[in-house]
């Protein structure tokens, strides 16, 4: 198609793809200035190598394709910055620069590039790194502790309450810590204040649609009461098993992606909350912490699924009005 | 709409479009005559305006007038006569215009209003119509005219909904319901009265290169650069669009296009940036924005995979070719257009096989 030719509408909503990127961008940097607070400049770092490394691989795919790269595409931006945000401050740089290849090298360009990948790519590159290098993606440092740009001895590893709350355990971190990230936790995503309100300016922009979120939220929040363990009363639970780990930032930002989602409404509610039931499977049932990362994997692959079910399910909910006649002039005469 | 109606249908019934109607229309309509204008002939109309006008006078009038309609470029006379075929109860004056700059049917409606409404209710007359109405859009806020309650005893409806609103709402009217647009009336009550031909049609100028958008009352076959003279140009436009904003021919030869009579606005835009052409996101806002619910992203995929099978089974062919799932689309791609390629080409694949 020949761009130069103009078709109708000839007035556009002023949003475009630069700006859903960019707004998935200002949502994130508010967490990198609460890591920077609690773990010092080498959170930026960190985010710097992956968001570099993001876009010279993307940029390089589209030197291989023979396609012309557009810089306005945020996409790559988007990928680095939510890698950034699940892996601990304290992380190897080698390891972030191989989840974000994998990412864009693997899970991205192979399909179509942009708009055609099945699965996150962030997803992708985590759960890549975290197979790969299980032991460097899970040893967080305490809160409020500057590191050093290079990670030498004097970094003490501890174990988040994830670890905790795998084996059956019950992590006694107060729910105000709990909402302001103040424990051992990947670098963006203990900040569950933070991360509320940027959920909050998402949704005014309709970046995200307030119903993905929260059926995620739910069926995490039945299971968890449910299956709580013994001494610790249903809302602990949830408050727990929500605010520990990675969960709500995945709710967020990675569940929320709109490459991957179902695209009706009904198939995107039933989506995260199938999405829901699957992480709390996973961190009931393996070995990994990084359980919500992987239940998106899993959910990308199905997500086609849940859209044929619906087209299914939609003309015997609503039946549709008859076509207009062949006139196109319907009811009334004019 | 209720809630399990919202999450049970992907769509949100259409968009909401910024109107930007002002100042176009609460300035009275200028005119812009050409010779054929100021030197054509009247003829003797043969009725008086004072008294009930049979319908085969109202037909012969317009007739001679050659009023068209600018709704739908139908020669008003026409319309009158098919309306023996069935009983017309109502009568509707069209004054909607429910996409954004356009205000070519609302303007000669509150700046002739007396004129309108006569012939209104002659037409109601002759139909034997017990009631009869105005459309005015709902939707248009700040504007610095008040549009009225009732024009001269007859009721003016606000309709409402989100665009696309015309096409849906007159749908929803019964088949007893005619519908003549205001400035073909108005120029009914010219013709009735004065023995006047139609050669002008009301022209909307507007655009963010127009100088002073305004609503004109134009000479039929002006060229579109001799309006925009008369209008003034900011800046050299990017877009020249003969038509509405949403639905409008590109002009590429502004000296050799010339108005015709159902030519509702001329608009001149300039975009400082050309977006580059985005990939699908899938982001879902064009299922929501469709009006009749349906699937525009995976239409989309069909077309241009040419999965036309396929396509027709989404229901292609119930696409009315509003475009809003274009206008919302942040990729930028261009769905309508190619929906509306993809449903001729589905139905001219149908035509050999029915025969």
């Amino acid at each position: 198609m020949n761009p130069l030719i103009h078709h109708a509408p000839y007035i556009r909503h002023p949003e475009s793809s630069r700006t859903v990127m960019s707004d998935m961008i200002i949502a994130l940097m508010p967490l990198f200035c609460m890591s920077f607070f609690y773990y010092g400049p080498r959170v930026f770092l960190v985010g710097g190598v992956s968001v570099l490394t993001c876009l010279l691989a993307d940029w390089m795919c589209s030197l291989l394709l023979h396609q012309k790269n557009n810089p306005r595409d945020l996409s790559p931006v988007v990928t680095g910055l939510i890698i950034t945000m699940l892996v601990p401050p304290a992380v190897a740089l080698y390891v972030v620069v191989w989840a974000s290849l994998f990412a864009i090298l693997v899970a991205k360009a192979p399909f179509g590039g942009t708009g055609h990948n099945i699965f996150n790519p962030a997803a992708a590159g985590l759960a890549f790194s975290t197979i790969c290098w299980s032991g460097q993606m899970f040893g967080y440092t305490s809160a409020m502790q500057r590191l050093p740009m290079v990670i030498d001895e004097t970094v003490r590893f501890v174990q988040g309450p994830t670890a905790a709350l795998k084996v059956g355990g019950i992590s006694r971190i107060g729910l105000t810590e709990l909402l302001l990230g103040n424990f051992p936790g990947p670098i963006g995503s203990t900040h569950t204040l933070i991360i509320f309100a940027c959920l909050i300016y998402l949704v005014a922009r309709s970046a995200v649609r307030w119903y993905l979120p929260l059926s995620y939220v739910a069926a995490v929040s039945l299971l968890s009461a449910c299956y709580r363990p013994f001494g610790v009363t249903p809302l602990e639970s949830i408050a727990n098993e929500l605010f520990a780990g990675s969960l709500f930032f995945v709710a967020v930002y990675l569940l929320c992606d709109p490459v991957t989602t179902p695209k009706y409404r009904i198939s995107r509610v039933l989506y995260g909350f199938s999405a829901g039931l699957l992480t709390m499977l996973f961190r009931y049932y393996s070995p990994f912490e990084l359980s919500a990362v992987f239940a998106i994997l899993a959910m990308n692959a199905l997500a086609p699924a849940f859209d044929c079910f619906c087209e299914w399910l939609m003309p015997r909910l609503h039946p549709l009005p008859a076509p207009a006649k062949a006139d196109g002039k319907g009811g009334a005469r004019s | 709409m209720s809630f399990f109606h919202w999450l049970a249908t992907g769509s949100s019934n259409g968009i909401l479009l910024e109107q930007e109607k002002e100042p176009a229309l609460s300035k009275p309509f200028l005119p812009f005559y050409s010779a054929a204008t100021l030197q054509s002939q009247s003829f003797d109309p043969g009725c008086s305006a004072d008294g009930p006008i049979g319908k085969e006078d109202l037909c012969r009038v317009a007739r001679l007038a050659h009023i068209i309609d600018e709704r739908d470029g139908n020669l008003l006379a026409d319309k009158i006569e098919h309306c023996s075929a069935q009983k017309i109860s109502v009568v509707c004056a069209d004054a909607i215009d429910d996409e954004p700059y356009v205000s070519s049917q609302i303007s000669p409606l509150l700046h002739c209003r007396s004129q309108v409404v006569e012939a209104l209710t002659w037409v109601a007359d002759a139909l034997k119509a017990d009631q009869r109405f105005i459309a005015v859009y709902k939707n248009m806020s700040s504007l610095n005219t008040k549009i009225p309650a009732s024009i001269e005893g007859v009721p003016v409806r606000r309709m409402e909904g989100r665009y696309p609103m015309e096409i849906r709402a007159f749908r929803a009217l019964g088949d007893d319901t005619l519908i003549i647009g205001s400035a073909a009336l108005l120029h009914l009550y010219r013709a009735v009265t004065e023995g006047r031909v139609q050669t002008t049609s009301f022209v909307t100028v507007a655009g963010n290169c127009v100088t002073s958008p305004c609503n004109l009352e134009v000479t039929i076959g002006t060229p579109v650069a001799q309006i925009l003279e008369r209008c003034g140009l900011l800046r050299e436009p990017t877009y020249l669009i003969e038509g509405s904003a949403m639905h409008g021919i590109c002009v590429t030869d502004p000296e050799n296009t010339a108005v015709r009579a159902d030519t509702r606005s001329i608009l001149a835009f300039h975009v400082d940036r050309q977006e580059q052409l985005y990939n699908c996101i899938g982001c879902g806002r064009c299922i929501e924005a469709c009006p009749l619910g349906l699937n525009p992203h995976k239409l989309y995929q069909c077309v241009t995979t040419a999965h036309l099978n396929k396509a027709t089974l989404l229901g292609i062919d119930r696409c009315i070719g509003c475009a809003t799932c274009s206008y919302i689309c942040p990729s930028r791609l261009d769905l309508a257009h190619t929906i509306t390629e993809g449903k001729r080409r589905c139905a001219s694949r149908k035509e050999p096989a029915d025969r």
